[in-house]
């Protein structure tokens, strides 16, 4: 029974071999807008999305960012088609920055987007209103992903918040360079607090968001050499 | 070992080109890349030396679709030949599922074949894995060769080297003009699914 249940695997996996590296292209993409897609910069852009699927890296995201450009370059004259790009514009420049602290969600955006955009983009035919409606659709899960990002970064900021805290206390010694780092949290923290997101841009938001990102590091690194140094002069 | 999502239904496995330095390991891949770039629709990895040669590894990911309702996604990997290089070779070991040998059929070149495979056996074995319960198919790369009156070790000789005790699954091929480089691929991949076939019932 287990044998020929075995076997029954090992069948599927010979025949979709024989499938997938077979001669035939039949049962492959080969439709019209597959044909379209050859004249146009998505296939690339395309290629870069499932390569992001797989792994992050700085030599990906920078490759992806350019394409993102070629392709606003090449859709100009498409209003729809542009604003795509710019929502995975946004996102291309929040992963590249959070690299694999990313929130989760944001590469099922990125890729959403992407199939949006690529729906639309190939489909000269479509009605305005239906584009419409698929660019509501990915506007929507943009915002809910701007909302789960802010959500978890105020959430961090309060443990760090809590951390800095912490430090302040009890050393007389190197109170000074205590201070510094904490200026600069308190900084990070006022500034958190300040920006009403729903007038911002994507892009102005993401920017925002990695100038917080860059703060934060800094203030911990700063706060963990002056640890350090007191740390040294204790010994 | 592969890895498993059971909530996404997905299957990773990753596999190994392994064999001495200018055996033909990145050119088995780039064919493959080449040949079925417009089905695999992902970019092919490469970090090369001065010299052209693999410097860390080759990395080859695509999707071959549904099996028993788990998507399969391969992850292909070179590993650099030279002997300098074992820690990298040591580190794109570390969770292989399947292993291709591609071993050079020049004459000239069986010793570094033989100490090739000794080098595979012992890094499998720094993650206590045998290289005899590992799914291994050997390549034996090079055979146009054959053609150019260049010496060529025989197939007799090469099975007598490397596989007498392995008894692996072994394939002549030419990887430059892409001779059996597909079915040495569709041979690892349906041995190593096959590995994990308990996990996909």
């Amino acid at each position: 029974m287990a044998e020929k249940r075995d076997s029954s695997v090992t069948a599927e996996v010979e025949r979709r071999l024989e499938y997938f590296f077979g001669e035939s292209d039949e049962g492959f993409v080969s439709t019209e807008d597959s044909k379209g897609m050859e004249e146009t910069p998505l296939r690339d852009l395309k290629a870069l999305v499932l390569s992001i699927d797989w792994e992050i890296t700085d030599e990906t995201m920078g490759r992806f960012i350019k394409q993102i450009e070629r392709c606003e370059d090449f859709y100009k004259q498409d209003k729809d088609s542009t604003l795509f790009l710019q929502l995975l514009g946004s996102l291309a420049k929040y992963i590249k920055a959070s690299g694999a602290k990313a929130h989760p969600n944001a590469i099922k955006v990125m890729k959403s987007v992407y199939n949006a955009l690529e729906k639309v983009a190939l489909s000269k035919d479509m009605p305005e209103a239906e584009r419409e409606k698929i660019l509501l659709v990915e506007v929507v899960r943009f915002k809910e992903l701007k909302q789960q990002i802010a959500q978890r970064r105020a959430e961090r900021e309060k443990k760090a918040k809590a951390r800095t805290s912490k430090r302040k206390g009890p050393t007389a010694e190197g109170q000074g360079e205590e201070k510094k780092a904490g200026e600069i949290s308190a900084h990070t923290f006022q500034k958190a607090s300040g920006p009403d997101w729903n007038r911002m841009t994507p892009h102005q938001a993401f920017g925002y968001a990695l100038e917080e990102i860059k703060q934060v590091i800094k203030a911990e690194f700063q706060a963990l050499r002056a640890e350090l140094r007191l740390w040294r002069e204790a010994e | 070992m592969a890895f498993v999502n059971l909530k996404k239904k997905e299957v990773q496995t990753k596999i190994v080109f392994y064999g001495p330095g200018r055996g033909g390991k990145t050119t088995n891949l780039e064919y493959i890349y080449k040949k079925y770039n417009h089905r695999i629709k992902t970019e092919m990895v490469t970090i090369k030396t001065d010299a052209d040669r693999t410097l860390f590894f080759d990395f080859l990911p695509f999707d071959i679709g549904k099996i028993k309702g788990y998507d399969i996604k391969i992850q292909l990997y070179t590993v650099p030949g030279q002997v300098k290089y074992n820690a990298t070779r040591k580190l794109v070991l570390r969770g292989v599922d399947g292993v291709v040998f591609v071993a050079d059929s020049l004459a000239v070149r069986r010793d570094e074949n033989i100490l090739s495979l000794k080098n595979l056996q012992e890094n499998l074995s720094s993650y206590k894995k045998s290289i005899f319960k590992i799914p291994l198919v050997l390549q034996y790369n090079k055979r146009d060769l054959l053609e150019q009156s260049i010496p060529v070790l025989s197939v007799e000789r090469l099975e007598k080297d490397l596989n007498a005790r392995l008894k692996a699954p072994a394939i002549e091929a030419s990887a430059l003009t892409g001779s059996n480089v597909a079915e040495t691929l569709k041979k690892i991949v349906s041995v190593t699914l096959t590995s994990i076939e308990h996990t996909l019932t």
